[in-house]
């Protein structure tokens, strides 16, 4: 199958795609779902998912290099065969449409709690979901390019740490380790929701034009994302200390509300202007790659009215949490269930894959 | 033409949803509350004062609404107020939270205040102080002080200024809850009071367990940050008996610019119990001494010597005043936690606070002593 020229993308873009898919919302509550299992020790468990990630990222490759040019929708059909092989692909599709959907939903309760109180929720969404849908209309290519906007949030959170450095103590660290084995696993789970930028190549490697560059690009992405959670997990951690952080929602935010600064008397505002766009990168990823997956699996040739029905069905799952509380909840089933799908079909993918012994062309 | 109807259809939709009008605010109609004041009512319940600055012709720039109320919790409070105010009060650019102490020794601040932390329009980071006396009085007399300016501003300055010289701890709402929920360690806030109708500075509050239980003067608030490593940049003016005396010119005292340049805290566990040395550095200049004699290295070396002896035992001082109001603001707690887990596990920190030996070595260095000998 052609690729659309628009939606063709190099490795370097396929960095910024999961740098950019990851960060944004991921950051919003990390710190505070984290301290719940392990404390003061949640950086091991980004250290574990880190490493974890990148194993999977490689496994990930091995698989797409066996099938050059196909993305996994085409590599399960070779797979399973035609019936088992769609069933998965559903899966799949139904998992990304229903974290799209709750990501979006956390989007507009973050924007809503934090400053358009009164405005309603559903008004929120459908403007937040609009410059999704307007750019993921024009390709990856444009995905990737609006992208890059990220590295302007991530420079203006950094900033931020560095500000708190003198605020930090390390003996909120400390003791390093104490921690119960199962509270670890639990919390590196919850730090590997963070880290599924490994299998954005699934999905997009037909569109990479450079494959031979992308495993490198796609592990320094990963990299990247390791180091930058890392530090926003032991600066949140050296900041506020652990019970504090029991209590906070949203830690990046509430680090911003802490500073007074000359002339910027509410750093916050700042902080969330540049932080509401790097929220809606990871919808533009999700949103991408699932209705693409339609257009796929399902042979449409009409984009404007599958993008625009499936826009709608987005739109319409959000909208089933009632709150907030309600939407961490639903995004915590959807991934128990969908990460350890994914994890899991992908090793068993690769083993089944070295089995059949099959390349094709 | 599809392209066309396409783009009317846009223009007269977009203005119908961008207006964004359910959250505005304008101006012109908000009252910026500027400080609150709390303490306990007569009828059980608190009585809150809220000031908000009064804009307009022939207002210049000292105008203040005050609104005194009393409800059972801020919120109740700022209800009752909004009742009584021409204009939407707003707490965004509040500045300072001013709690008298009685209420404080009574209630558990950190409780007390959990609006700020919940609302993400209140500022966490205004100042949290202690009012040794009455908020209410303090604002109304803050308020008439026609030369100064309005009472949050002013006292806004002077707090600033005074934590710049270490009179009192720079601790803002949201440390003061950091400090509070950190196991080992607590927070201390900025005490003042109504002096001869001026508001002063007199140096720090102490809590334990969120309530207050004691207090520190001004110098004792500097030796207190200065143990605590948050004295590095300020010079705090020490005054002292003059030592060596130079003449008989009936000067008692001398004046030395301190900064507490270094500190260090080292804990050994001793018999299973922590023994606990803290080392300050201080560096100074005499701003205020006597004629001839500076110059003379021996002299110089004598008055190190003895403003290291009396620093020295007021820290021991200060730190039993801690010890004593069960506040460990130093974060001796959280260092014996983070490094000697198991004692930490094997006791009641609250109770074993008060009985550890904390010893303090002080050394003085005079850098300077201005333009004449």
């Amino acid at each position: 199958m052609i690729e659309d020229r628009r939606n063709l993308i190099n490795s370097k873009q396929l960095m910024v795609l999961i740098i950019s898919s990851t960060a944004g919302v991921g950051i919003i509550s990390l710190p505070y779902l984290l301290v719940q299992e392990v404390g003061h020790n949640g950086w091991i468990a980004i250290l574990l998912s880190g490493i974890s990630s990148m194993i999977m990222a490689v496994i990930v490759f091995k698989l797409l290099e066996r099938y050059k040019n196909k993305s996994i929708i085409e590599i399960n059909l070779i797979l399973y065969g035609k019936y088992i092989g769609m069933a998965v692909n559903v899966f799949y599709l139904l998992y990304l449409t229903l974290k799209l959907s709750v990501n979006l939903r956390i989007a507009t309760e973050v924007v809503q709690i934090t400053v358009l109180r009164s405005t309603p929720s559903i008004v929120l969404t459908v403007l937040f979901f609009l410059s999704t849908i307007y750019i993921s209309w024009y390709g990856l290519k444009s995905v990737c390019r609006y992208g890059n906007m990220i590295f302007l949030t991530i420079l203006m959170v950094l900033v931020l740490y560095i500000l708190s450095l003198n605020k930090v103590r390390l003996t909120f660290l400390l003791p390093i380790g104490d921690i119960e084995i199962q509270g670890l696993l639990e919390s590196v789970k919850i730090a590997a929701f963070s880290f599924l930028g490994f299998a954005y190549p699934l999905a997009v490697y037909p569109m990479v034009t450079d494959k031979k560059q992308s495993l490198k690009y796609t592990l320094l992405a990963l990299i990247f994302s390791t180091v930058f959670f890392g530090l926003t997990i032991v600066i949140t951690t050296g900041y506020f200390g652990e019970n504090m952080l029991k209590h906070m929602l949203f830690p990046v935010y509430t680090l911003a509300l802490s500073f007074r600064t000359p002339i910027i008397e509410r750093l916050d505002l700042l902080f969330l202007v540049l932080w509401f766009p790097a929220m809606g990168m990871t919808l533009k990823g999700y949103f991408f790659i699932s209705y693409y997956w339609i257009n796929r699996l399902l042979n449409i040739k009409r984009k404007t009215l599958s993008i625009l029905l499936f826009s709608t069905a987005v739109i319409i799952i959000s909208r089933i949490p009632n709150d907030y509380n309600q939407s961490l909840k639903f995004l915590g089933y959807t991934d128990n269930i969908g990460v350890l799908f994914m994890f899991g079909m992908i090793i068993i993918g690769y083993i089944m894959s070295m089995i059949k012994g099959g390349h094709s062309n | 033409m599809k392209r066309i109807l396409t783009l009317i259809l846009m223009i007269l939709i977009f203005p119908l949803i961008l207006t964004g009008c359910w959250d505005q605010k304008i101006y012109e109609h908000i009252g910026f509350i500027l400080n609150v004041g709390i303490e306990s009512s007569k009828d059980g319940n608190m009585l809150i004062t809220f000031t908000s600055p009064v804009v307009g012709e022939g207002e210049g720039e000292t105008g203040v609404e005050l609104i005194e109320v009393t409800g059972g919790i801020l919120r109740e409070g700022r209800q009752n107020a909004r009742n009584m105010s021409s204009k939407q009060l707003e707490s965004g650019k509040l500045q300072q939270f001013l709690i008298s102490s009685e209420l404080a020794q009574k209630r558990n601040v950190h409780d007390l205040i959990e609006i700020a932390e919940r609302d993400p329009i209140l500022p966490i980071q205004c100042w949290l102080v202690i009012v040794d006396g009455s908020p209410n009085e303090l604002i109304k007399a803050a308020a008439n002080l026609k030369e100064k300016p309005r009472p949050a501003i002013y006292i806004n300055q002077l707090l600033e200024n005074s934590a710049k010289g270490s009179k009192i701890p720079e601790t803002r709402l949201a440390d003061f809850n950091i400090e509070y929920l950190a196991p080992g360690l607590d927070p201390m806030l900025p005490l003042i009071k109504l002096s001869n109708n001026q508001v002063m500075v007199t140096g720090s509050a102490l809590f334990s367990k969120g309530k207050m239980t004691g207090k520190l003067s001004t110098r004792q608030s500097f030796l207190a940050l200065a143990m605590m490593g948050r004295a590095r940049k300020a010079g705090f003016s020490s005054i002292d008996p003059i030592f060596p005396k130079v003449s008989d010119d009936g000067k008692e005292d001398m004046a030395t610019e301190l900064r507490a340049i270094k500190r260090n805290i080292k804990i050994k566990m001793v018999d299973g119990e922590p023994v606990v040395n803290i080392y300050i550095n201080f560096a100074g200049y005499i701003s205020e001494y006597g004629w001839d004699s500076l110059t003379d290295q021996a002299v110089q070396k004598e008055i190190e010597s003895y403003l290291s002896e009396r620093l020295k035992k007021d820290c021991i001082e200060t730190i039993n005043i801690l010890q004593q109001a069960n506040c460990d603001a130093i974060g001796i707690g959280d260092m014996i936690r983070a490094k000697c887990g198991e004692y930490w596990k094997s006791v009641d920190w609250e109770d074993a606070y008060r009985d550890i030996v904390i010893d303090v070595d002080v050394n003085v260095d005079i850098k300077q002593f201005g333009v004449i000998d």
